[in-house]
């Protein structure tokens, strides 16, 4: 702890507790701190629902505030009216950063709960399991609270401060790099306002599409039944869709594949979203569109058969927690049942700015090609990120074009080698892209030899991450977010365990620095004041007033480039693409427009057919 | 480098100079304040990224005690260092099983006379102690049998006593070939468990002490499924 009371004035350790509502801003009830200098200790309650209640603690330049999860506390801290702290240290990302990608010794992940992390460092809570869920039960009930109530919720958010302390003392000699630390504190502030944000959405359009769930969700499957001639979907006795498995495997069949050129279980055709259809679909995307047909469709009838439960507040936006830092490569992972940006494509169209203001959604460009050719100091690859088609530049280094084809002339070779150029990155074998091309494995090598020569440089950096994974155990993003690699010796490096651990390792420099630049851009945006409501990936959301909406995209812009060099080096910027959308249209996205129509025609079709309906009966 | 010029000529790229200037901060924010940072620490940026030298010559951590060490060649995707002392490589006799319920490799204790017929089931071997960049520590198994490509093996291991290698078949030249890593000076750590409790740990229920063995019994007599007993039996 010294190392911090060292840079800081005050350190401030402390823990909040309010009722959350999905969609609404937090209700606070209480909170406990204590400074680490002087030892002094301060609680406050609040006594009803939007009291205000002064800030005990400085929230200055040269003071650290030290939370777990930080987003609650600081989501905590925006609703009581206190704005946010200058700087964050969340042991909560530490232990994540410390541990990500570890392994128990059954190989199981590492839970990243406070009470795991302090079990992990010898610290154990004295207080029952059971105290602590009825604390948090009435908590949940909300106000008001009696005061043998509120007492022993402040005693109980009293014991998680003194957890968070010792654990502290404990955790913060592990983190070699302070600035790093502060820095990804830093973040979470930046995701705390865009929880704070959210996106607009047409929240009419979600209560018409709530009201004629069964109806739409029918409507739809025979829509397309009719369209693509699937032969998938039955009908039951009340007339709702089901997927047939059969049906589908003698789809895939009636395409053209069999158990050699479609994953099977057993005797059906597997139709895993993520494992399958995913993939074909991007490679067969001009011979068999159908599939992409297919998954957008099944994802629309998950969420719309849960009944849209999207998270809208009472001002019809669309706010989730971020659970910033979740993914491997520390990519905020939000829930996509609750979250419309993260939801499937056609349901973004959900999302429309309200009167008065502009929505815009900014996307890198083929962020990853440009981040290893910018962190490899490869200058072809470079080139070939600034000035040309990259997929297509892999198809010319293969000898499939040449080098002034582009996505209008060769559309199709295009799609073909998206998935190469993205498993190449990280180390695709010659078995797996002998498949992708359908070429001999022997000819697959040739190619795979040929690209080393081509980029030598590249090559180069390729292997120096694999001899840092190999002798350090872990790889690392530029800006320090760690990746445990546990190889399981007892395994060859091939097999299927360890074979993921390797390509998702060698892939950590592109996701996980892109994750850097994300969050830069986050913490440089929400600085400078712009209304940033979502990431999606490699994009961000963010809205502005109708009338300086090009004032704030510049600025969103100029944050973007200067992330992108702050974590790649100067002079190397990553492309964007943007979308505005301005009021009363909806944000589309360019794969899922024809989705999106048949959604709405579907559910033309069944308000039409109901009003038919009603006045045929008042008649 | 200079990029800058070709990002200013890429059509793709809007840079900050194909823009409208962009103001300090939005004109309205509806957005929470959020104060940056950055002022806490002097060079922030230079702080925050990872220094691109990274200390390949440290020692590497402190040591786990395994339970198993296999013995095998190596991955072709491991960084490994073989044990520099001579007598961390042994001679040895091995039965190699392939398929059935006892597949695998099973050491014959020298000490021990076996059958005659056994002879022709017998593949001479060298084991050298090794040990993986993440310090797991093997035993290189090299087949000394005619067949085997005993040369390029042990130059293979004569090169890891003293570099970090990776090892690769290369079906052409019918042989294994290796490649140095480039930045890697770290010496290896070796464990101070003694070479016997190694060899226990690396042949357990694999290391065959009776001419009687289940294994050998099968392997002799295929046909003669009581003698597979036999041992328990003389037991």
């Amino acid at each position: 702890m010294n190392r911090l009371l060292n840079m800081f004035r005050e350190v401030w350790i402390w823990d909040s507790e309010y009722i959350a509502v999905p969609s609404f801003h937090v209700t606070p009830v209480c909170m406990s701190a204590i400074e680490m200098r002087t030892g002094a200790t301060v609680s406050r309650a609040f006594s009803s629902a939007g009291q205000t209640v002064p800030n005990p603690m400085s929230f200055g330049p040269d003071v650290l505030h030290v939370c777990y999860m930080s987003t609650a506390d600081l989501g905590f801290a925006l609703a009581a009216g206190w704005g946010l702290p200058h700087n964050v240290l969340d042991p909560w990302v530490e232990y994540r950063n410390l541990t990500n990608g570890a392994v128990d010794r059954h190989g199981e992940k590492l839970e990243h709960g406070i009470i795991a992390a302090c079990h992990a460092y010898g610290i154990y809570d004295t207080t029952p399991e059971s105290e602590k869920e009825a604390n948090r039960h009435r908590i949940l009930q909300g106000f008001p609270f009696a005061n043998e109530e509120m007492r022993r919720i402040q005693a109980y958010c009293d014991g998680d401060v003194r957890m968070l302390r010792d654990l502290c003392a404990r955790l913060v000699p592990d983190v070699k790099n302070l600035a790093q630390a502060l820095h990804r504190g830093r973040c979470m502030k930046a995701v705390a306002c865009i929880e704070w944000n959210g996106v607009p959405v047409d929240t009419a359009m979600i209560d018409r599409l709530r009201a004629n769930v069964p109806d739409v969700r029918r409507n739809l499957v025979r829509r397309i039944e009719d369209e693509y001639q699937f032969g998938i979907y039955t009908f039951d006795k009340r007339n709702d869709p089901h997927f047939s498995f059969n049906n589908f495997t003698a789809w895939v069949r009636r395409l053209g594949f069999d158990e050699d050129t479609w994953p099977f279980n057993g005797a059906r055709a597997s139709a895993d979203d993520t494992e399958v259809l995913e993939p074909m679909a991007l490679l067969y995307a001009d011979a068999h569109p159908e599939i992409e047909v297919l998954r957008q469709l099944r994802k629309f009838l998950t969420i719309a058969k849960s009944e849209f439960k999207f998270a809208i507040g009472p001002d019809g936006r669309n706010r989730t927690q971020m659970m910033p830092f979740v993914g491997s490569a520390s990519r905020h992972q939000p829930p996509t049942a609750q979250n419309i940006p993260n939801a499937t494509k056609a349901l973004r169209s959900l999302l429309a700015p309200h009167e008065g203001e502009v929505l815009m959604h900014r996307d890198w460009s083929n962020a990853e090609y440009g981040i290893a050719a910018a962190l490899s100091g490869d200058t072809r690859r470079w080139d070939n990120y600034l000035h040309r088609d990259a997929y297509l530049v892999k198809a010319a280094d293969f000898g499939y074009c040449d080098y002034t084809a582009t996505k209008a002339t060769h559309r199709e070779l295009r799609n073909r080698f998206k998935p190469v150029v993205l498993a190449g990155q990280y180390g695709q074998t010659a078995a797996g892209l002998a498949k992708v091309l359908n070429i001999t494995e022997k000819r697959a090598q040739a190619f795979i030899e040929r690209e080393k020569r081509l980029y030598p440089v590249y090559q180069a950096w390729l292997d120096a991450n694999d001899e840092d994974r190999a002798f350090n155990g872990y790889v690392e993003t530029e800006f320090g977010f760690r990746l445990q690699v546990p190889i399981d010796v007892s395994k060859g490096l091939r097999s299927a365990h360890n074979g993921h651990l390797i390509r998702r390792a060698l892939n950590h420099p592109m996701q996980g620095n892109c994750a850097e630049i994300m969050r830069y851009t986050a913490c440089l945006a929400t600085e400078r004041g712009i209304d940033l409501g979502s990431t999606i990936h490699d994009a961000l959301m963010y809205t502005a007033p109708a009338d300086c909406w090009q004032d704030v995209d510049a600025l969103m812009l100029r944050c973007m480039n200067e992330a992108s060099e702050a974590v790649l080096s100067e002079g190397f910027v990553l492309k964007s693409d943007r979308d505005v959308v301005h009021f009363p249209d909806h944000y589309q996205h360019e794969d899922a427009k024809k989705m999106w129509d048949q959604i709405q025609t579907a559910l033309t079709e069944v308000e039409t057919a109901k009003a038919t309906q009603c006045q045929t009966a008042t008649v | 480098m200079h990029h800058n010029s070709a990002v200013e000529d890429s059509p793709f790229l809007e840079t900050p100079d194909a823009v409208p200037a962009a103001p300090a901060s939005t004109p309205k924010q509806s957005t929470p304040n959020n104060p940056s940072s950055n002022d806490a620490l002097p060079d922030y940026a230079g702080k925050l990224k990872n220094k691109k030298a990274k200390d390949k010559t440290a020692g590497s951590k402190a040591a786990k005690t395994q339970t198993i060490i296999p013995v095998r060649t190596p991955d072709r995707q491991w960084f490994f260092r073989a044990h520099r002392d001579p007598d961390m490589t042994l001679p040895i006799d091995i039965l190699e099983i392939k398929g059935g319920n006892d597949e695998g490799i099973y050491f014959l204790d020298p000490d021990v006379e076996f059958p005659d017929e056994l002879e022709q089931y017998i593949v001479p071997a060298l084991i050298t102690r090794c040990i993986t960049s993440d310090g797991a520590e093997f035993f290189y198994l090299a087949k000394q049998s005619a067949k085997s490509p005993k040369e390029s093996t042990r130059r293979c291991i004569r090169e890891a006593t003293h570099r970090w290698i990776k090892q690769s078949w290369n079906a052409t030249i019918k042989g294994y070939e290796f490649t140095p890593a480039s930045q890697l000076r770290r010496e290896p750590t070796w464990s101070d468990t003694p070479l016997n409790e190694l060899l226990d740990k690396a042949f357990g229920d694999k290391y065959i002490t009776s001419p009687y063995h289940e294994v050998i019994n099968k392997l002799l007599h295929p046909q003669d499924e009581d003698l597979a007993d036999s041992e328990a039996e003389n037991a």
